[in-house]
């Protein structure tokens, strides 16, 4: 596995998904052990992602249309 | 890299009352259709339409989850927008991207305005890595991909999304405080 190849995976890795288990991405989490450069790159990633799952909670979300799915489902009873 | 089936869980519906797997899914899957539909009229449709059946699978042996709710909203969408669905070439290495301290310091609305403009190839696997914090597998399912295609995919999609905040931080009018 090349390098870029490794940075893709990792890219693409969620911590505590099945990916955990997919031997592609052990294999990726392991370069990390022997190489200092790539695990500061990954810690930069990682921090990126972080932001943006922080700021994507703020998407709007409209529980009028929940309250109707509900609504609509006792209707049915 | 290989699919593996959905697992079901006690998180999954019918295990569930159907109100509490509302109350548990409903903001996933709202988000994740208006990352796909970009209009919260049109989320809002689909969202009703895939926990109504959900609901309808009460009567069978069937159990949904989250990761249902996602892949029929996926496919409802598909169904309205048949387009062609390959990631064009947007990528240039020579453009700067963003440092996580300037991401971090952007607006919501800002990076929501650069997500719909991106490619739904892109989008979609950044919506669920970033919405549903999914990982390739997962949303390999939902979308119907390969797992290495998610995993190149998000890849791409990611230094994309990079580059354009970083040119967004330039332009005075989208850029946030």
């Amino acid at each position: 596995m090349d390098q870029g190849e490794i940075k893709r995976l990792l890219q693409a890795y969620r911590p505590g998904t099945e990916d955990a288990d997919d031997p592609a991405f052990q294999e990726a989490l392991a370069s990390l052990e022997s190489d200092p450069a790539l695990a500061a790159w990954f810690r930069t990633e990682q921090a990126f992602d972080a932001a943006m799952i922080a700021i994507f909670r703020d998407i709007p979300v409209r529980d009028a249309v929940k309250d109707e799915i509900l609504q609509q489902a006792r209707d049915r009873k | 890299m290989e699919g593996s089936p959905a697992k079901q869980s006690a998180r999954s519906y019918p295990h569930l009352g159907f109100n509490d797997f509302v109350e548990q899914n409903f903001t996933s899957a709202y988000r994740f259709a208006f990352c796909l539909s970009l209009a919260h009229d049109r989320a809002a449709r689909i969202v009703e339409a895939a926990f109504h059946e959900a609901k309808a699978l009460q009567e069978t042996e069937a159990t949904v989850d989250k990761i249902w709710v996602l892949e029929r909203l996926h496919q409802k969408w598909r169904a309205c927008h048949p387009a062609r669905f390959d990631p064009e070439v947007e990528q240039n290495s020579d453009r700067p991207s963003i440092r996580v301290g300037d991401a971090a310091g952007m607006e919501c609305d800002a990076v929501l305005k650069i997500l719909h403009s991106m490619n739904p190839a892109y989008r979609l696997v950044l919506s669920l890595f970033y919405f549903e914090q999914l990982g390739a597998n997962a949303i390999g399912r939902i979308l119907e991909l390969p797992p290495a295609t998610v995993v190149s995919r998000l890849a791409e999609a990611k230094v994309l999304l990079r580059q354009l905040l970083e040119q967004t931080r330039h332009t005075p009018s989208a850029a946030s405080a």
